[in-house]
């Protein structure tokens, strides 16, 4: 009779075969995808192995798959070390153990590894659908862990997942509190995720045809939280960045106003004076999908801005650090401003009327030309506003433009969006000589009237212009505005024909009224999550506990912690400790412990585990007057119940009714 | 009760998700850390109560020789579990077994016990250890039973002293039973093969023993006093020649100090034997 656990059944390795797919599943385009082909074939020959009673791979064919394995590797990534480039090595190491897979123990290291890589799984997506994913994903693993110990034949896939949930649904209240309780200590060491090719949303420069990518694609941007009523959507023009250098194809940020580099100069006390609010500020709460990028979005122009954020001259708000995780910051904004109504320097004025000489010649020339006709900048602004009304439309599959692309788009093709307009517009009133630059960021975005909050996706992407007038400031002149008024008052869907519309990402939920009306509340759930879970950080910690367990010291909240793990331990085992000896003991047992009853009641109760002879021994020579009945007793029932005597089994039975011991 | 090497295992790996979800500053990496530790602390829950409500009976086994290992067969009652764990009982460090235990009922299994001197056997503490439900913890308890086990002599080849203390020894000890054929007798159960009447039985006649003259007067006998050796060597020398006897169909009697069993074969009769020879001048301790 050996102990036949050093065998791994083959139960536990279809199992830990199913919680390695599943495990690795939503990581497919995290990790180069010759790794997850190879993670597959593996999961495959393992599986074989065991099926076909083939031989494990000896050790020289072990040493070359590693090998191989760390080529690709380091052919994959090239030195880089980040997020991917560690979840690549897991998964490796993942592989390259299911291989030499032969006792259960080796399952132990596999199903570790297991956890943490859906730890890292939950890092890529941190959706509600992600989260529930990321649970799946830790029970199929227990229930890995939970094959090897539980009953030697295997239990059905039905009880096993039973027995798995049971688990969890008893874990699930402890961890609870271990969240709310448990103090976040914040970043240990900075740890980049390098992610940022797979984050779609606006770069830090505009060239032509950037703003059409980003708005097929339906993804989530931020979402918006006001205390108060939500603005009409005209009014809701998100700024991002401000760029105000043009090379004749590309927009970007001039060197003073870099923020990617961190050095927008001077700092928002100072030059705050040059911003006049007029009215009420508005405040609100913004939750920040992962950008990778260092500026967030605001309503201009801001008043309140988070502590740790920044604010340059040209009004674009950013953070030290970029955004690698959903961040929330709240604003406050007042939307009736003016800004640098007391003119410009001569350095800002020469950066934002600034051309490159040689770029589109016909709209310098038409520029100036306009400008002699305009009595002045501000009929300059509405002659061009009335020409873009006019003639243009609004389009997301404009003509490719060739080298001069503002010639090209204001005297010929005369059809574009966002990006066209602004561009030309900031062109054209520059080589007019009036101070314009272009801003991008989003427009508008889908209220979700319920929740009372805006969501804005990539396709609420846009791009228009400030031009700087005398007596006014900065003034932001949205030529789309002019082409399609509808783009601004209802959102992009509404400016677009059929065609165009499907381009829009998620088409679909925009055309179908319930399925919009289902993703109204599905996105509505999301954002809880977000705003509960993802978004419960030391500072929620605090308020909460303070909120509902008022002023408490660690040492009380530990034990709190202890208290409620002990509560739950307790009604696991209620019912068990509850129960008393039944009717489901033997026979001989039973009336055994009716013996035992009987010697308790005059005080010679039985220990606990204490052996029968033992207790005869202990009961004769304490009370000899009883000592021939009880060694009859205890010899009856040894053989009722040890030899399976019927007789002796009566006889005891009998007997025990007759026997009546007295205190003494 | 307490952590087994992969409990300390996971902690490390919880301590590697904490690691992460402290660093990432996401809440979901700390959810599945603290989830990990509170499945940890509810499986010791789990893993003490695989072991409640357990009964353990050790059954009656049949004897071995000494040296040899015994069979236990051992009861396992279970009442009011709701889980059903695999359990793991060890004799000791080399023989253990594994069983399943329905959540109410029973189940036998046999566990190898050592034996070392003949006599009443009485088994080490049995430990019974459960890793239910993760692995992460081993918990686990002794068990020792109230029982007496018999076990026999070893049996040792051993020559008997040509001379015997008593007068009647070359009779006792010879290769004493005749040819001489004298009659046949009803077949009793337990008397061997060997003198069955085949033929007579072959002709529809019913089973019948051949009865010979020399084994009917002249039985074999055991002796304690002819054998050489101390007590325990005596003991072993007898056992031997008491097992090859019966091997060989014969019947033979038993002496020692101051018992006497009559001659007799048969299973039955060699159970006998043995027990006496198990049980002789065993002083009270060693039971």
């Amino acid at each position: 009779m050996s102990l036949n656990s050093d065998r791994l059944s083959r139960q536990s390795l279809l199992w830990m075969l199913a919680a390695q797919f599943i495990v690795l599943l939503p990581l497919v385009f995290e990790v180069p995808i010759w790794l997850m082909l190879l993670a597959c074939g593996t999961g495959l020959w393992r599986w074989l192995i065991a099926v076909k009673q083939w031989p494990l791979p000896n050790k020289l064919a072990r040493f070359f798959l590693v090998l191989a394995v760390s080529l690709g590797l380091l052919l994959s990534f090239r030195g880089s070390f980040g997020m991917q480039t560690m979840l690549s090595l897991l998964i490796a190491g993942f592989v390259l153990k299911l291989i030499e897979l032969k006792r259960p123990s080796d399952l132990y290291l596999l199903c570790y590894l297991a956890y943490f890589v859906t730890g890292t799984q939950l890092l890529f997506a941190a959706s509600l659908l992600g989260s529930l994913y990321g649970l799946l994903s830790l029970l199929a693993v227990s229930a890995v862990l939970l094959t090897i110990n539980t009953a030697v034949v295997a239990p059905s896939l039905a009880k096993l997942g039973k027995q798995t949930v049971t688990l969890a649904l008893q874990a699930l209240p402890i961890m609870l509190v271990l969240f709310l309780v448990v103090p976040r200590i914040g970043s240990l060491w900075t740890v980049p995720l390098n992610k940022s090719a797979g984050v779609s949303g606006m770069s830090d420069s505009m060239a032509p045809g950037d703003f059409g990518h980003l708005m097929r694609s339906g993804e989530l941007a931020f979402r918006v939280k006001f205390d108060e009523q939500i603005p009409p959507t005209r009014q809701l023009y998100w700024r991002g960045l401000v760029f105000d250098a043009f090379d004749g194809r590309v927009w970007r940020q001039s060197g003073s106003e870099n923020v990617q580099r961190g050095n927008a100069s001077p700092q928002w006390p100072q030059w705050r004076d040059s911003l006049v609010h007029h009215g009420e500020p508005l405040a609100y709460q913004v939750l920040l999908e992962p950008t990778a990028k260092n500026w967030l979005y605001a309503l201009a122009a801001f008043d309140q801005v988070p502590d740790n954020a920044r604010v340059s001259p040209s009004l674009t708000l950013y953070q030290p650090r970029s955004v690698y995780q959903r961040t929330q910051y709240r604003v406050s904004s007042v939307l009736d401003y003016q800004l640098q109504v007391d003119g410009l320097s001569p350095r800002q004025r020469a950066m934002n009327t600034a051309l490159p000489a040689a770029s589109n010649p016909t709209t310098q020339r038409r520029a100036r030309q306009w400008r002699d006709e305009a009595a002045t900048e501000q009929a300059l602004l509405e002659r061009l506003l009335r020409f873009y009304h006019e003639r243009f439309h609004y389009t997301l599959q404009p003509s490719r433009l060739g080298e001069h692309t503002v010639d090209e788009f204001l005297w010929q093709s005369q059809a574009g969006f966002c990006e066209h307009f602004a561009g030309s517009l900031v062109f054209f009133m520059r080589a007019a000589g009036v101070p314009a630059r272009v801003v991008v960021g989003y427009q508008g975005g889908r209220v979700n009237r319920e929740q009372g909050y805006v969501a804005v996706r990539q396709y609420d992407a846009h791009a228009w212009a400030e031009v700087w007038l005398t007596g006014k400031g900065w003034v932001r002149v949205d030529p789309t505005a002019a082409v399609a008024p509808e783009r601004i008052e209802q959102g992009v869907e509404s400016s677009l024909d059929e065609a165009d519309n499907l381009l829009l990402g998620n088409a679909l939920g925009r055309r179908f009224a319930l399925l919009g009306n289902l993703q109204l509340r599905w996105d509505a759930l999301n954002y809880r999550w977000q705003l509960w879970v993802m978004g419960y950080d030391s500072a929620a910690q605090q308020a909460f506990l303070s909120r509902w367990l008022g002023r408490v010291t660690g040492w009380q909240l530990t034990l709190l912690v202890m208290l409620l793990v002990g509560v739950v331990a307790g009604l696991i085992l209620l019912p068990l400790l509850l129960r008393r000896p039944s009717k489901s003991l033997p026979a001989p047992e039973l009336a055994y412990a009716r013996l035992c009853r009987k010697l308790e009641r005059v005080g010679l109760a039985r220990h606990m585990g204490e052996p029968p002879r033992q207790y005869a021994a202990r009961v004769a020579r304490l009370r000899p007057d009883l000592a021939a009945d009880i060694t009859r007793l205890t010899d009856l029932f040894e053989r009722a119940n040890y030899a399976g005597s019927a007789s002796a089994l009566t006889h005891l039975q009998t007997q025990l009714r007759r026997f009546k011991p007295r205190r003494l | 009760m307490f952590p087994s090497k992969a409990g300390f295992g996971f902690f490390v790996a919880v301590i590697l998700l904490w690691l992460l979800g402290t660093n990432y500053e996401n809440n979901l990496v700390l959810a599945a850390s603290f989830f990990l530790i509170s499945l940890f602390i509810i499986s010791i829950v789990h893993a003490f109560r695989n072991l409640l409500g357990l009964q353990l009976t050790a059954l009656a086994a049949s004897p071995v020789f000494a040296g040899q290992r015994l069979q236990l067969p051992v009861r396992i009652h279970a009442q009011g579990r709701a889980a059903a764990g695999r359990l793991i009982l060890a004799s000791d460090t080399e023989h253990s077994v594994l069983t399943d235990v329905p959540a109410a009922g029973e189940v036998q299994v046999e566990l190898s016990v050592a034996t070392q001197q003949r006599g009443w056997h009485t088994p080490e503490r049995i430990l019974v250890q459960s890793y239910y439900p993760l692995g992460l913890l081993r918990a686990w308890c002794w068990v020792r039973f109230d029982i007496k086990l018999l076990v026999y002599p070893e049996p040792l080849p051993m020559e008997p002293r040509a001379t015997s203390h008593s007068g009647e020894s070359e009779q006792h000890l010879g290769l004493a039973h005749g040819d001489d054929f004298i009659g046949l007798e009803r077949y009793q159960l337990g008397a061997p093969l060997a003198h069955v009447a085949w033929k007579q039985y072959a002709r529809g006649a019913g089973l019948h023993t051949k009865q010979f003259a020399a084994a009917q007067q002249d039985d074999l006998w055991l002796d304690y006093r002819a054998m050489t050796g101390d007590r325990e060597a005596r003991l072993s020398g007898l056992c031997c020649l008491a097992l090859q006897w019966h091997r060989s169909g014969r019947q033979f009697g038993l002496r020692l100090q101051r018992e006497c069993i009559a001659p007799a074969s048969g299973k039955l009769h060699l159970t006998q034997v043995l027990s006496a020879l198990a049980l002789f001048e065993l002083e009270a301790g060693v039971q």
